[in-house]
């Protein structure tokens, strides 16, 4: 009977509840379906990238074994999967102590203009340290909205949050993006 | 009407595209900086990050996007062999073969139910049958002889 079942084209909530049933093809649907995402949010948020499919991996084995909790007229799917993934990288960066900072962020040359540091990528390695340095919910809520594009709504859903707290999130993370960069030369305003 | 302090709250968090705003406060927005100043000097500050993030994600994705498809395959067999190693749902109840099996025998299905009757039918009057000659008393030990014995002349003879 499972090999006619449209997995290709099965909404998720179908798929979730033959996976309740014990149809791994129909998991493994939802795997392919949802893991790009996952393991991009991950990526974003573990300290690399072996560590992001370790926690993805989990993430999905435990919505396997707990598909049958799961009920559409409660949430929509990928809020509930998400909100596990990113749970679990919550987890996860608060138990990794923060590593050290790296020498590239040390007082920037003065000899070098602020442009020629923005081609040599200065500018990207500042960024992207400081936004590894965020607090995890607000590195989180950054990931959500400005890379994944979801709404500030769909944001809050997933981390257990206001909408407001998600704002607030956002708010605060900008305003050390901004405070880092302004400390590397660049220049607000 | 949108105020000046809710845009500024609002380009803080979502930044200078308006598209990541609340939807149901997109027009207000726009309509506050057709009318103020101030609003758009807030939104053109909001755009000089958006902009270093922006290009910050376009230099980290060719970098994240190396080995996307190993990576999904990892996943995807990853996943399955700890489902087959945990089994506690396939070696069980859950399994698909099995509840496909259990639901088999619980569907209407009542070709066996003829084969099943006849049968049964067979055994109970064979157990009729059975219990009809236990129950009757053994013959007598000297009626049993007397069969044995050759019948007498006479009745031959007559």
């Amino acid at each position: 009977m499972n090999k006619l079942r449209p997995y290709a084209y099965a909404d998720d909530a179908d798929l979730i509840s033959w996976s309740a049933a014990g149809d791994r093809r129909a998991f493994d649907q939802i795997v392919v379906r949802h893991g790009p995402f996952a393991l991009r949010v991950a990526s974003r948020l573990a300290s690399d990238y072996l560590t992001a499919e370790d926690i993805v991996q989990e993430a999905m084995v435990r919505a396997w074994s707990r598909s049958a909790d799961f009920d559409p007229r409660r949430a929509r799917f990928t809020t509930w999967l998400y909100r596990i993934v990113v749970n679990l990288c919550i987890d996860h960066r608060r138990r990794v102590r923060p590593e050290p900072m790296p020498d590239y962020l040390d007082p920037p040359d003065p000899a070098i203009s602020a442009d020629e540091r923005l081609v040599r990528g200065e500018q990207h390695a500042v960024l992207a340290q400081a936004l590894k340095n965020l607090p995890v919910r607000q590195r989180a809520a950054m990931t959500l909205v400005y890379d994944e594009g979801l709404s500030g709504a769909e944001t809050a859903r997933i981390l257990g949050l206001s909408t407001k707290a998600v704002e607030r999130l956002l708010a605060r993370a900008r305003a050390t993006l901004r405070e880092r960069l302004k400390a590397e030369s660049w220049q607000e305003t | 009407m949108l105020s000046l302090r809710r845009f500024k709250w609002l380009a803080d968090s979502y930044g200078a595209d308006l598209q990541r705003w609340p939807q149901e406060e997109r027009d207000d927005a726009l309509a506050l900086l057709g009318g103020s100043l101030e609003a758009r000097e807030l939104l053109a500050q909001a755009r000089r990050l958006d902009e270093a993030l922006e290009a910050n994600a376009r230099y980290d994705s060719p970098h994240r996007q190396v080995g996307r498809q190993a990576a999904l395959d990892r996943l995807r067999s990853g996943v399955e062999a700890r489902i087959a190693a945990a089994e506690p749902r396939s070696a069980g109840w859950g399994s698909g073969w099995k509840m496909e099996a259990i639901g088999r025998l619980l569907q209407p299905d009542f070709s066996w139910v003829g084969v099943a009757t006849g049968g049964g039918l067979a055994i109970a009057a064979g157990l009729l049958i059975g219990g009809f000659y236990a129950s009757a008393p053994p013959p007598a030990s000297d009626a049993l002889l007397s069969m044995l014995e050759p019948a007498p002349i006479h009745l031959l003879t007559e």
